[in-house]
């Protein structure tokens, strides 16, 4: 032991004195520098978490944009459709009133065209007949009387009338 | 080609004019062989609460390594930034390296050893590397020492010393590592359950148990059996006592040895070829300082960890 210079004394001064370095180091060293590690783990990984948060809300967010703008597309497109079907409808009934008021002023039209023909052909049935008569009375003045004459013709005319 | 050849040519040039200019440097200045002292060489004497104390200069260097890891300690942490930077970033890297280690040794007991474990390697690793400076060898006190022959001899003695060149420290480390590992084994299997390792008396057990027992008793061979067990427990109880003292010896002598030995080889080297040859073995001793450290602090935390398991291979066999 003597000749390996193993000194009783040295060698508890060795002990005490890497205590002491590994109580300095404690301190100095270790404590802190694992704290920051730690630490440091720990606001990573916060920070981490928080930018998963932050891309799931994105999406959310990305995702309800989504859903409304084909909400409303929809809206639109059914406001444009009923749109379309009340002008259609509306032209319909545009249309019908204008035929229904055309041929009621045609029908109209006609009945007063009917009425005024048959006006003037019972006017000028009468102007026939007398011209008939006059006529005839002058021709045929001797063989017959007025009675027969007018009889004659109400006949004549009524043929007439039945042609017509 | 000849471009090559240029550069070969330069090359060697440059080689044989640094070898020949190696070899006038050492004829000019001649390196004596340093006196090699096994025992570390006191270099003042204290008187401390009337104690008197010799400092050795293992001692003192002992001391410059404290100081230095503790500077260095102050300097990295009395500040941190969450960002780290410079030397920040270093220290932290090599805190947490070691702490990786010793986690993946040990996941639960981390806490616990990493102080030690990395204290060891620091230490050591400083230790070592401090010996290789090259005022450490040359920088001393000359004293006048009467050699065996009767004559008075101027000796240097180095003002410093690695500490891992001394038995002092190297035991003292080792104390400290299987000292922590018992402590360690009895913290995590109780009293029993840790020294019942050295002292296995189940095998005793269940020979009395079979000898004084109520009926099945066994036949003549089985009670042979029984009692060969029991032997055989008692006898690798021994083992490991024994091993657990040789440890001591072997981390140590292991360090003590390696790094006695690299800083042998460096003087011898240097006195051989001063200039230039050395530097390789000082490379070689830079590697070994580091090795060193490393193998004293991993054998350390591998001895913690299997002090705390327990051996329950073992009680499932019995």
């Amino acid at each position: 032991m003597e000749a390996l210079g193993i000194d009783p004394n040295r060698l508890l001064s060795s002990v005490f004195n890497f205590t002491v370095l590994l109580i300095l180091l404690w301190f100095f060293l270790y404590k802190p520098v694992l704290k920051m590690l730690e630490e440091r783990k720990e606001r990573i990984r916060q920070g981490l978490a928080d930018a998963e948060a932050a891309r799931q809300a994105a999406r959310r967010a990305q995702e309800d944009y989504q859903r409304q703008m084909e909400q409303a597309h929809k809206d639109a497109q059914a406001i444009i459709a009923q749109a379309t079907q009340a002008a259609e409808k509306a032209r319909e009934e545009i249309l019908s009133q204008g035929r229904g008021e055309a041929r009621a002023i045609v029908a109209k039209a006609q009945e007063k065209i009917e009425y005024e023909r048959k006006q003037a052909m019972a006017e000028l049935r009468g102007q026939v007949a007398q011209l008939a008569i006059l006529a005839a009375s002058k021709v045929i003045s001797r063989e017959l009387d007025e009675r027969a004459h007018r009889q004659l013709i109400q006949e004549f005319l009524a043929e007439t009338a039945s042609l017509n | 080609m000849r471009f090559l050849g240029s550069r070969a040519l330069r090359y060697t040039i440059i080689a044989i004019a640094a070898l020949v200019g190696a070899v006038a440097l050492a004829r000019a200045f001649p390196v004596k062989l340093p006196d090699i002292a096994v025992a570390p060489e006191p270099i003042a004497q204290v008187s401390l609460f009337g104690l008197n104390y010799s400092v050795t200069n293992s001692l003192l260097t002992s001391w410059l390594a404290m100081l230095l890891l503790v500077l260095l300690a102050i300097a990295t942490t009395h500040r941190m930034k969450p960002v780290p930077d410079g030397l920040q970033n270093l220290v932290e890297a090599l805190v947490e390296a070691i702490y990786g280690l010793v986690e993946d040794v040990s996941k639960h007991n981390a806490r616990k050893f990493f102080p030690i474990v990395a204290t060891i390697f620091l230490f050591v690793l400083v230790s070592n590397w401090l010996g290789l400076l090259p005022f450490f060898g040359p920088l001393g006190i000359w004293h006048e020492v009467k050699s065996h022959s009767g004559e008075v001899e101027r000796v240097l003695i180095p003002l410093f010393r690695s500490p891992s060149t001394d038995l002092n420290t190297t035991v003292g480390l080792a104390l400290i590592s299987v000292t922590m590992t018992q402590v360690f084994g009895v913290q995590a299997l109780g009293i029993f359950g840790y020294f019942g390792r050295f002292l296995n008396l189940r095998g005793l057990g269940k020979l009395i148990g079979a000898l004084f027992g109520r009926p099945p008793r066994l036949g003549l061979g089985g009670l042979f059996g029984l009692a060969f067990n029991a032997f055989l427990d008692l006898f690798v109880g021994l083992l490991e006592l024994i091993s657990e003292m040789a440890k001591i010896i072997s981390f140590s002598f292991r360090l003590f040895g390696n790094i006695f030995a690299g800083e042998v080889l460096l003087a011898v080297i240097a006195f051989l070829f001063p200039f230039l040859l050395s530097l390789p073995f000082l490379g070689l001793e830079v590697f070994v300082g580091f090795i060193q450290a490393f193998v004293f602090a991993i054998l350390t935390l591998v001895f913690m960890a299997m002090a705390t398991m327990g051996h329950g291979a073992e009680e499932h066999k019995g």
